[in-house]
């Protein structure tokens, strides 16, 4: 039985599911039953449809001048979108016999052949790392045309001569191989081999990567912000087409702001502090891997129970670029360590503090872009660097138990052959949890 | 405050397109009549999403017609036919991809009457703006939040931590609503 108390409110109901895509065949079929039957019901559809049309302009809240953008930026999109369907269909028609071909051997032969490129790996992943959609695990697999969404924290990938630090909330694409777009939010690039060139493409420019350490900042109504913190990059203005039209070379500390829509590329204030996120959270490791995240944020309380970490270690990049003014003397995992005066030294404190006993005993490794020199693992010597290497501001735990027990059946930790990577495999025993380890890593010697 | 489009925009526009004052105008005409468009568009093709996507294909065709379009006669009304034509090849070719949807000679009857009724829809559109500016301001931004999502509103539904079927209750009783208030506006009895 017909539950509507009027045929025009059926109608408006059925426009109404259509409207938000959730008509069915049957739905559809009577929809087209009473508009074509009734000129009423005709009238109510179209009303209908024009009443959602101006919801949907009501609810843009854009300026005329804003609106006005809007079209031409939807035209320039697909204009743009047109050209390349039709290079594409020009393309396939060419070459699809003899592709075809190909790939059917192939296929044949190689198991995975219809899989995109894998172009490198989830590096590093802070603690506080959310996603909405499709969460990334770390040592995950990128691949060509991967769309990367984070909504808080930092996720960092390595490519092949770059790390791409992704500060959430952002959504990038990996195009291809040394290329990215950033539809929105923030990246950091640092370039692992010079020689090597890296590009980040956004609505409004171009960066081409010369070998260096740059931010990008996208933001849809505001523009593109890029700050090179180190080393050089071209950038270059994109109009409507994509197509470059005013080049800015920067170099060390200096930043541009560009934007597409009103054709303006001018020289900014250089903001250091832009790179803080990701100093603060990765300062000099290179990858992390097992249940390692980096910190986003500055403990204040490192005490017993003050930080737990639920399902991790927790890594908290410390003191970093700190030049020693005399000689460190330190007790060392392997013996008594001393670190020169003159020496530029990066630290890190390794953090596990689960808040009860946990089943599997927790594991993972982290590398370092610089050499380790030392790694402390007891209570006394952590509590003797605290002050030298430590965050000023972080009250750290001074109990004897604060520090790894190592031992077979005890905590194990692992510095490898070339100095670059240390690997944890903690051990968990009542009555506390709490284990701390240091890392410093030498960046120059005098 | 009524902010004023950058003229570079525009010129870089005009330089890009082929330099003429034609063009120029092209731009004009569009963003004056962009809205009238998409609501063809979307009469036409049913759903918010195939609207975007059309009207990014009615854009290309009028500029690639333009010539075509003789000055001194109604844009609005040639721009209409035009989109009308590329809405409906769309709804044809979505139709054909889904299974179903709208025969050919119903959408025909629905651009007759689209075409023929204008002024009135833009009467009712008047008032549902009225009735819209007359919503608490929380049931506006709920409504606004759920026709902004350029997604769905199951994703939508996701971000907001709200059940699907709430969100669209909650949306069903605000269209509801401001049905019954424009048809008051209007004086009439069966409009929701």
């Amino acid at each position: 039985m017909n539950s509507f108390p009027s045929p025009a409110d059926e109608v408006r109901a059925l426009a109404d599911a259509q409207f938000d895509g959730r008509i069915n065949h049957e739905q559809t079929v009577r929809l087209e039953s009473l508009i074509v039957n009734d000129l009423l019901c005709m009238q109510t559809y179209v009303e209908r449809m024009a009443f959602h049309g101006e919801i949907l302009k009501d609810s843009t809240t854009k300026t005329p001048a804003q609106a006005t953008v809007t079209v031409l930026k939807e035209f320039s999109n697909a204009v743009h979108l047109r050209e390349r369907r039709i290079r594409l269909t020009q393309f396939w028609s060419a070459t699809v016999l003899g592709l075809g071909l190909i790939v059917v051997i192939s296929a044949l032969s190689i198991p995975g052949l219809f899989q995109a490129a894998p172009l490198g790996m989830v590096a590093s992943l802070s603690s506080d790392a959310r996603f909405k959609s499709s969460p990334f695990e770390l040592g995950q697999v990128v691949r060509v045309g991967d769309s990367l969404t984070i909504d808080q924290g930092i996720v960092t990938l390595q490519l092949p001569d770059v790390l791409i630090d992704l500060i959430g909330p952002a959504t990038a694409t990996l195009d291809r191989s040394g290329h990215l777009s950033l539809n929105s939010g923030t990246i950091i690039a640092k370039m692992l081999h010079e020689g090597e060139q890296f590009k980040v493409t956004t609505p409004d420019v171009e960066v081409l990567d010369l070998g260096t350490e740059f931010l990008v900042h996208h933001d849809a109504l505001k523009g593109t912000n890029v700050s090179v913190r180190q080393g050089r990059v071209q950038a270059s203005l994109l109009d409507w087409r994509k197509t470059p039209t005013q080049k800015l070379e920067l170099t060390d500390r200096r930043s541009a702001t560009f934007q597409s829509s009103s054709a303006r590329a001018s020289e900014i204030d250089f903001q250091p502090e832009q790179f803080t996120p990701v100093d603060r959270s990765r300062g000099g490791i290179f990858s992390i891997d097992g249940m390692l995240r980096t910190a986003t944020e500055q403990p204040v309380l490192l005490g017993s129970g003050k930080t737990p970490t639920f399902n991790h270690i927790l890594v908290i990049p410390e003191h970093q670029n700190l030049v020693l003014e005399e000689d460190l003397n330190l007790d060392g995992m392997d013996g008594p360590v001393r670190i020169p005066a003159g020496s530029v030294i990066n630290s890190y404190l390794v953090h596990y503090d689960p808040p009860g006993d946990v089943s599997r005993a927790p594991r993972g490794a982290i590398t370092f872009f610089d050499p380790i020199t030392a790694v402390i693992t007891s209570s006394q010597g952590l509590l003797q660097s605290d002050s030298a290497t430590g965050l000023p501001g972080t009250q750290y735990e001074s109990a004897a138990f604060r520090g790894a027990e190592l031992g077979p059946d005890e905590d194990r930790i692992q510095i490898s052959n070339d100095r670059r990577t240390v690997s944890f495999r903690f051990d968990t025993s009542p009555p506390f949890y709490l284990d701390e380890v240091r890392i410093l890593t030498v960046a120059r010697s005098p | 405050m009524t902010e004023m489009l950058n003229p570079s925009f525009y010129h870089e526009f005009r330089d890009d397109l082929a330099d003429s004052a034609r063009e120029s105008e092209f731009l004009r005409l569009l963003e004056a009549t962009y809205h009238d468009l998409y609501t063809t568009g979307l009469t036409i093709v049913g759903n918010r999403h195939d609207a975007d996507d059309v009207m990014q294909e009615i854009c290309v065709i009028l500029w690639q017609k333009f010539d075509e379009f003789e000055e001194g006669t109604s844009f609005k009304k040639w721009a209409s036919t035009v989109a009308f034509n590329v809405a409906k090849a769309f709804a044809r070719k979505q139709r054909r991809r889904k299974g179903f949807g709208l025969s050919d000679y119903a959408l025909m009857k629905v651009a007759q009457v689209k075409t023929s009724g204008s002024e009135l829809f833009e009467l009712q559109c008047e008032v549902l703006r009225e009735c819209l500016g007359k919503l608490p301001e929380r049931d506006r931004g709920f409504i606004a939040a759920c026709y902004r999502n350029s997604t769905s509103l199951t994703e939508y539904a996701r971000e907001a931590r709200m059940s699907v079927e709430t969100i669209y209750s909650k949306l069903k009783r605000l269209r509801r609503r401001l049905g019954e208030c424009a048809a008051r506006q209007l004086g009439k009895e069966d409009s929701q």
